[in-house]
């Protein structure tokens, strides 16, 4: 099933927080990740992401250092890092994501909020 | 791959406006289109079908375009705003910074250019910052136009007349020019003399200085002086031989003018004190000078403290001489009684000026005066035929001469160690007593100053480098348009690192050896090797760490971007350059650590002016300096070695115009950081250390008593004074009749 654009935009950015919360990553690593946990549901064109991680990085949730990849050495790679702010967010965004989800679902599936 | 360099050139146009941050996202892309293809090639396509896979699965390319631009625009504006500041306006603060600190340095009185030749310093008190008010500086160096002592005196004195400190200033100055030892006053000069002096009698009632003065004129009008001939007492000198010295004989040629002389002189003995008018002045423009916090300042009251001449001394020896030779003269005609009366009124005359002494030289001239008086009295007593009188006289004679004679052995055991003085203090306040304590505020100032000028050439080593490089940027710049050197900025934590290692931790390990050496016990006169050697060590390695920091931090990110780099020195590569540098280090080292015993080394006189004659280097400071000069060629080979070596390649010429344009901030801000911390830090030291010289240790010539010892002599004089006090005075005249 594809998703609309709108909800695809509203959720790169907990996602990259998310992903990052976990461990530094680079923006293709980023891109395979989420196709690989989603099995490609969410579709992101690839482009999107650098723009995303460029603002993000603008509000200082997330810093970035050039590394050399560690499976091929030589090669440098940007690695976004998470920052203190930016699990800040993540929580807010995450908190903010559980409660929308619960109140969609109490109207849409029935349930009780 | 170069078919992505139209894509990314695409993508990327709109960020032109940073260099630096264009290269960046096109490395970033550049970077996600080669992982990209690389896993549609393993999926099986070929190579020009997976480049344009991944260019497809970028998504829409003028989409991309805006939203990279939008995502970056913010951070381009402020990044704008840092580079602008960047190139603009830290060289110049880095300037100021430079300029502010010697300005610091010199003082508020920057012009001590005067200080050598001990000129009038009234110049200086123009200057802006010396705080000023325009009656203060009136009173500290007269009118502008006034061309000697004496105008500026008599101006001084006219603008506030009823000054006794400023009118007995004047008539210090008008009877340095007008009484003349050599030759008696005329009538008329001494008609002006007397008047001028009566003007200074009414407006300090109480100083017996004018009253001796007068008396003084009187005397030298009325009568001449001379020596008598073949004739003389033996006095032992400071060499351990003995001297001659004449008895004094007078021909009274106006003998009513005399007696008012001598009438004159007892009206000042009965008076309560004795100021000497140039000593007051002294202190007073003492006062309005601001307090000294640099040393310079502090030798400014130095050189103001060596410019009173105290020619009253003479003139009042004189005048004792008058009056003893009056006593041997009456003597001599058998007018017992007078002479006595006149001997009398020397000796009280000395016993005043002994106890009212603020100087060392009022003292001394106190302490001639009574041994001379005491010798005339031991001959005119003889020629009396009192040979009971003779005998007490001359026992008091030798015991002044007992007490002289240990004064001098006193003095000669206080001689100062000359390696304790400052190299300022020795060479400027040399003939100060204040060498009979340990000058260590002066020496400790004058090691911070020698600080300072080392962090003065640190930095002005570091901003002729960031200069040059600017100069060379601009040059290129403004020859060409395309292929631009970039600012590259290194990150804040890269920054941290440099201050870190390159400033901080040298500073830090500088300051603990310096915790540990000695030096501060020592003037610069004997370290001065050892602390040029530190001091360029210092530099050497603040300067080397910050460029070769800057230059690997510069380097990488050059890297980052994209930009073709020299690979990383390695050590083999300079192991000749690398050894030297050890061999050096190790001789500095053990140097530096056997100095720290400085106190064992040898103090002779012959080591005191080791900058005036080269025989005289000794070991001690000359291998500190040559070491220095080791050190400086040292690095020259290594700057040779730098840019002889391979990085200088034509392939590398973008990088290192890109380095030296990158490095100018760091450089410039390193100047400014190091520049106002140790700049302030250091004046604040060169501050404590000026304000105990000027506290209880000050070098001043009105304390100057207090602080040898010749305070015991001064006890004795005013023990003295204190008992003749109760006695009448004696009147020769009087008696006479």
């Amino acid at each position: 099933m594809d998703f609309s654009q709108d909800m695809v935009r509203g959720s790169i950015v907990p996602i990259v927080l998310a992903l990052l919360n976990e461990r530094p990553m680079y923006g293709y690593e980023i891109v395979k990740v989420v196709n690989a946990r989603t099995g490609g549901r969410l579709e992101w064109r690839e482009g999107t992401l650098y723009p995303t991680l460029h603002s993000l990085q603008g509000e200082g949730l997330v810093k970035a250092s050039w590394a050399e990849a560690g499976q091929s050495p030589g090669r440098l790679r940007k690695y976004y890092h998470i920052t203190r702010k930016g699990r800040a967010e993540l929580a807010r965004r995450s908190e903010e994501w559980r409660q929308f989800s619960v109140a969609v679902n109490a109207i849409l599936l029935g349930g009780a909020l | 791959m170069s078919e992505w360099n139209e894509l990314i050139a695409r993508l990327t146009e709109r960020l032109t406006a940073d260099e630096e941050l264009r290269l960046d996202v096109a490395r970033e892309l550049r970077s996600h289109l080669e992982d990209s293809a690389d896993e549609f090639r393993r999926a099986g396509e070929s190579p020009e079908q997976a480049a344009a896979s991944a260019e497809r699965a970028l998504g829409n390319l003028d989409e991309l375009a805006e939203q990279l631009w939008q995502a970056n625009r913010k951070r381009m504006r402020l990044r704008g705003v840092l580079r602008w500041a960047a190139q603009t306006a830290l060289v110049p603060l880095a300037i100021l910074v430079i300029l502010a600190l010697i300005g610091e340095m010199t003082g508020r009185y920057p012009d001590y250019s005067e200080i050598p030749g001990l000129h009038h310093p009234a110049g200086i008190l123009w200057h802006p910052d010396s705080g000023l008010t325009e009656s203060q500086r009136f009173v500290l160096g007269g009118p502008a136009g006034a061309t000697s002592s004496l105008e500026q005196a008599k101006a001084i004195s006219n603008r506030w007349p009823d000054n006794p400190v400023y009118y007995g200033n004047f008539v210090a100055e008008w009877t340095k020019q007008n009484l003349d030892l050599s030759s008696k006053p005329t009538a008329e000069g001494l008609q002006a003399a007397l008047v001028i002096l009566e003007r200074g009698k009414q407006l300090d009632p109480n100083n017996a200085f004018y009253d001796f003065y007068q008396a003084a004129y009187l005397a030298m009008a009325s009568s001449d002086l001379t020596e008598e001939p073949n004739a003389g007492y033996p006095w032992a000198n400071r060499s351990g031989g003995v001297t001659t010295r004449p008895y004094q004989q007078i021909v009274i040629t106006d003998r009513r003018q005399f007696e008012r002389a001598i009438a004159v002189l007892r009206s000042g003995l009965a008076k309560p004190k004795c100021a000497e008018p140039e000593i007051d002045m002294l202190r007073l423009r003492l006062d309005l000078l601001p307090p000294p916090r640099r040393i310079y300042e502090y030798l400014q009251r130095i050189v103001r403290q060596t410019q009173p001449t105290l020619f009253s001394v003479s003139h009042f020896r004189w005048l004792a001489k008058d009056v003893m030779g009056a006593g041997l003269d009456a003597a001599k005609a058998g007018r017992a009684a007078e002479a006595q009366a006149y001997l009398d009124l020397a000796d009280r005359f000395s016993a005043f000026l002994g106890a009212n002494a603020e100087t060392i030289i009022q003292l001394l001239v106190a302490r001639a005066i009574r041994a001379d008086t005491l010798t005339h009295a031991e001959r005119a007593y003889a020629v009396l035929g009192q040979r009971e009188q003779a005998e007490k006289t001359h026992q008091d004679l030798l015991a002044v001469k007992a007490a002289f004679s240990n004064q001098r052995k006193q003095d000669d055991t206080l001689q100062p160690d000359p390696a304790k003085f400052g190299m300022l203090g020795y060479h400027f306040a040399s003939g100060f007593p204040g060498r009979y304590y340990d000058p260590e505020p002066l020496r400790t100032a004058e090691h911070v100053v020698a600080m300072e000028f080392a962090l003065v050439v640190l930095l002005a080593g570091l901003l002729f480098i960031t200069l040059l490089w600017g100069l060379a940027t601009l040059v290129h710049m403004f020859r060409r348009k395309e292929n631009r050197p970039i600012l590259v900025f290194v990150g804040w934590r890269q920054v941290g690192r440099i201050c870190l290692y390159a400033v901080v931790l040298p500073l830090g390990v500088f300051g603990i050896y310096r915790s540990l050496s000695n030096d501060s016990n020592y003037g610069l006169v004997r370290t001065y090797g050892k602390v040029l050697l530190e001091l360029v060590v210092l530099i050497s390695v603040v300067l080397e760490l910050l460029c070769c920091l800057s230059y690997s931090a510069v380097r990488r990110r050059a890297e980052e971007l994209g930009l073709k780099v020299p690979a990383p020195i390695r050590l083999r590569e300079w192991r000749w350059t690398v050894t030297l540098g050890v061999v050096i280090a190790l001789v500095v080292a053990g140097y530096l650590v056997v100095s720290l015993q400085a106190g064992d080394l040898p103090r002779t006189w012959s080591t005191l002016f080791p900058l005036y004659d080269s025989k005289h280097l000794e070991l001690y400071s000359t291998v500190g300096f040559v070491l220095s000069l080791v050190i400086a060629a040292y690095l020259v080979l290594l700057k040779l070695r730098e840019y002889l070596g391979r990085t200088t390649g034509r392939q590398y010429r973008h990088f290192r115009r890109t380095y030296r344009r990158s490095t100018i901030p760091i450089l410039a801000a390193a100047v400014i950081l190091l520049g106002v911390v140790l700049g302030w830090g250091l004046a604040k030291e060169e501050a404590a250390a000026v304000g105990r010289a000027t506290g209880a240790a000050d070098i001043s010539l009105s304390k100057e008593i207090a602080h040898s010892s010749y305070r015991y002599l001064k006890e004795e004089f005013v023990q003295r004074q204190r008992e003749l006090v109760t006695q009448p005075l004696p009147a020769p005249f009087d008696k006479a009749k």
